[in-house]
């Protein structure tokens, strides 16, 4: 307590640290510092656009961040102003607080000491300075109150600096539903629209689904609810070669749907339901429940077609649960489901019978030509009845998820001694067609397969125990699966053939073609059959020039349908997997055929155990309507190659004229040019004699000037 | 004069930019905080006043506009894309018109 009373209310406002003061300054100038860095960033990737945009105004587009970033580095001049400020403020601060502190450590005790030891040492001193405390205490205030005046010039100062900086920019409306101007569902829409429009890539897909990943619950139903397309249409899933490397590949799905919360997938399983039901990845059990979700908005939507609603229906029909053999009742599972195909505009689907999450051995299988989801009951009888058969943990799965050919009108049972022109009205009637000889269907459908297979595979290793994996394919799904089983990133376990349309040449020629792991017997687990009283297999081989997989330069196991071998059965005498009519036909998968205890056993892994065969009857002594449809392909294969040498032929005489031409126009040519050159000789000659007469004539007249002078 | 896009390389630029833009809002963000904390820190001096002021009426507007000048930009190119994606070159007029 000093003896000397100082008013100190001058500086009660002055910090008595400044590190507050820098730190935050620093972080006004960084933040400034960020906008820029970030708006250079934006405009350095802007600037990228050139090449890729042609159209009206392209230059002022592609210049039009430069204005941001000059408002930025101003921004960036303003908040360093600020910073600059703050920091000569604070140097003050240090300053007075450096003399405050000397003030009270050094002249108050020596202004006390010099009151002390001079004046109020004794009561004579104190008589003869009598105001010596009041003039030493002045004089310690007028220090002190210098001290305050500096403070109140630093603030001063510091206010009119920052007093100083000024608006650069001046506000710009938003113009788009974008960024400040968008809710996060108005951008969803957005990234929903670009992953289905035309041309959209994996990486358009994959900003969807992440984007749809950052929404509550809550965005995800007002999403839903403000854009209906978006609960029934799922974008597209990728085909980027190899086939499941696209978006979203098992393996993203699987980690996309991890990264959710309970209340996100609950939220997307109800309102979503088409994304969540086909996005490879989710488990199966939660795409059924979004598929069948689906399939509850679309039966109760009258906008869709009769055809489609049927095959709505029959979807429906196809999951009710059946009992097994044993009386069990075994669950059924919508594992995709596309409403609308944007290709066919029918619909797609896949229906399991078991549980494909946990079973250990699982087929798919492939249906051919006239199929469809307006037959799914059908098929997945089909695929019930291969259940049936088998033993254990496994499920069966019927998948329609390609648009497969229509069936043509004539299959050779009404052959009448000639075969039938492509195109004539035999082949075609009604909605029937030739695109079964076609390989276009097999082509887009086998790629999707190749994607479900691999995304089945992925899901099921996100789990860690992938099964067995069987595919059975029908008729052109052979054709189709074929093709899927060139293109997997995945081998699966067995191939099954059953009555194939032949597979193409330019897929496979060979059983060791195909994505399928070697047996015991070091040969690829490919398996075929072919009946020899199936009409339609053989026309479809033959028709479009593709190979029988039963044939023995195939290389596939081959098993017969028609009573050969060790395991017993009814011969198979029709094209279809099962006789529905009941007449006493036997397909392929009808049960007690001798092709479905085949394919039975085969399946249950005892492959090993079946009598194979050479090939089948019809490769090696084939019908003789096949016979004829085989001479009539050579016939006009022959043709064509005729036609190729007499274009070849002519093409050769056509080069022979040419070369002719060229010879006569050369001979010409030399032949003229001879002339010229003895043309300019003769001229050459001409001039040589004028000037010997010249010289003659003038020899003349100097003779006859000597002469006659 | 027609529109031509080289459609997946300039969805791919507009997912580039968005990276950038649509996190400017949260860096306008870290600059409101900053100048509040540059407040607090002179809280009871004379010199709080200004630097309130500087920050409403100066740094966030002119920050907020630099912003709203990239979301234009980048907009714009979206609603090109979705435009001629759409085949209606008109809005793809409109769009470009509004890039600023």
């Amino acid at each position: 307590m000093s003896i000397f009373s100082i008013d100190t209310s001058g500086l009660k406002n002055l910090p008595a640290d400044t590190e507050g003061i820098r730190t935050a300054a620093r972080a006004v100038k960084s933040a400034g510092q960020t906008i820029e860095d970030e708006t250079t960033s934006a405009k350095t990737t802007w600037n990228g656009i050139r090449p890729l945009y042609e159209g009206p105004g392209e230059q002022a587009l592609a210049t039009s961040m430069a204005p941001a970033v000059l408002d930025a580095g101003e921004l960036v001049e303003s908040t360093t102003s600020l910073k600059e400020a703050a920091f000569t403020l604070a140097d003050e601060i240090d300053d007075l607080n450096t003399r405050k502190g000397t003030f009270w450590d050094t002249t108050v005790p020596d202004q006390e000491s010099n009151y002390n030891d001079n004046y109020a040492d004794s009561a004579a001193s104190r008589r003869q300075y009598p105001h010596a405390k009041a003039t030493l205490q002045q004089e310690l205030q007028r220090d002190f109150d210098a001290i305050t005046e500096d403070w109140e010039t630093a603030q001063t100062t510091f206010n009119s600096t920052v007093d100083g900086i000024a608006r650069i920019s001046s506000d710009t409306p938003a113009h788009f539903d974008y960024g400040t101007n968008s809710t996060r569902i108005d951008r969803a829409a957005r990234l929903y629209r670009v992953a289905m429009g035309e041309g959209a890539t994996a990486e358009d897909v994959e900003a969807y689904y992440a984007y749809l990943g950052k929404l509550s619950d809550q965005e995800i139903e007002a999403f839903a609810a403000t854009h209906p397309d978006s609960r029934t249409a799922p974008p597209p899933v990728s085909a980027e070669p190899p086939a499941g490397d696209g978006y979203p590949a098992g393996k993203h799905g699987a980690d996309w749907w991890d990264s959710l919360s309970t209340e996100q997938q609950a939220a997307l399983t109800a309102m979503l339901p088409a994304l969540v039901g086909n996005t490879n990845g989710v488990p199966y059990s939660d795409r059924n429940r979004a598929n069948v979700t689906t399939l509850k908005l679309v039966r109760n939507d009258p906008d869709y077609t009769a055809e489609q609603r049927e095959a709505f229906e029959s979807i429906a029909k196809s999951l009710h649960p059946e009992e097994d053999r044993d009386g069990n009742t075994v669950p059924r599972g919508l594992l995709h489901f596309i409403p609308v195909d944007p290709a066919s505009q029918r619909p797609l689907a896949s229906v399991a019978v078991g549980d494909v999450d946990t079973a250990d051995n699982v087929t798919f299988t492939v249906a051919g030509m006239g199929s469809g989801t307006n037959n799914m009951t059908g098929e997945v009888g089909n695929a019930q009845n291969l259940y049936d058969g088998l033993e254990g943990s496994r499920a069966v799965v019927s998948w329609i998820g390609y648009d497969s050919p229509d069936k043509p009108a004539w299959d050779g049972s009404n052959f009448n001694g000639s075969w039938p022109s492509l195109g004539s009205a035999a082949w075609e009637s009604g909605t029937n067609s030739t695109e079964v000889l076609r390989s276009d269907h097999a082509n887009t459908g086998g790629t999707q397969l190749a994607i479900f297979l691999d995304g089945f595979h992925e899901t099921r290793d996100h789990t860690g125990d992938v099964p067995t994996v069987n595919v059975g394919a029908h008729s052109y799904g052979t054709t189709t699966a074929a093709v899927g089983l060139t293109e997997t990133k995945y081998d699966v376990d067995r191939f099954v053939m059953y009555g194939s349309a032949g597979i193409d040449p330019s897929v496979a020629d060979h059983a060791s073609d195909f994505n399928v792991k070697e047996g015991s017997d070091g040969k690829a687990q490919v398996y075929a059959t072919l009946a020899y009283d199936d009409p339609w297999a053989p026309a479809g081989q033959i028709g479009s020039e593709r190979l029988s997989p039963t044939a023995e330069e195939f290389g596939a196991h081959v098993f017969s349908s028609d009573g050969e071998g060790n395991i017993d059965g009814q011969v198979g005498n029709i094209h279809y997997q099962d006789s529905s009519d009941g007449d006493g036909d036997w397909g392929y998968l009808e049960p007690d055929s001798q092709s479905y205890n085949t394919i039975d056993q085969i399946l249950s892994g005892e492959a090993d155990a079946v009598e194979y065969i050479d090939e089948a009857r019809q490769d090696s002594d084939p019908k003789r309507v096949y016979e004829l449809m085989q001479d009539a392909i050579d016939a006009k294969n022959t043709t064509i190659e005729v036609k190729e040498d007499v274009v070849e032929w002519f093409g050769d005489r056509k080069d022979d004229a040419v070369e002719a031409k060229d010879a006569v126009v050369d001979w010409t040519g030399d032949r003229k040019d001879d002339v010229v050159d003895f043309a300019g000789e003769a001229k050459d000659e001409v001039v040589d004699r004028a000037d010997d007469a010249r010289d003659a004539a003038g020899d003349a007249w100097d003779w006859a000037k000597d002469k006659f002078p | 004069m027609r529109y031509r896009l080289e459609q997946p390389g300039f969805n791919q630029l507009l997912r580039d930019a968005d990276d950038v833009v649509l996190n400017l809002p949260e860096h306008v963000v870290g600059l409101e905080d900053a100048v509040a904390d540059l407040k607090m820190a002179l809280d009871n001096t004379d010199c709080s006043g200004s630097v309130e002021t500087c920050g409403a009426d100066v740094l966030l507007p002119d920050a907020r506009a630099t912003v709203v000048r990239c979301e234009n930009v980048v907009g714009a190119g979206w609603g090109i894309s979705e435009a001629v994606s759409a085949g209606d070159e008109s809005m793809a007029d409109d769009a470009r018109g509004n890039a600023k």
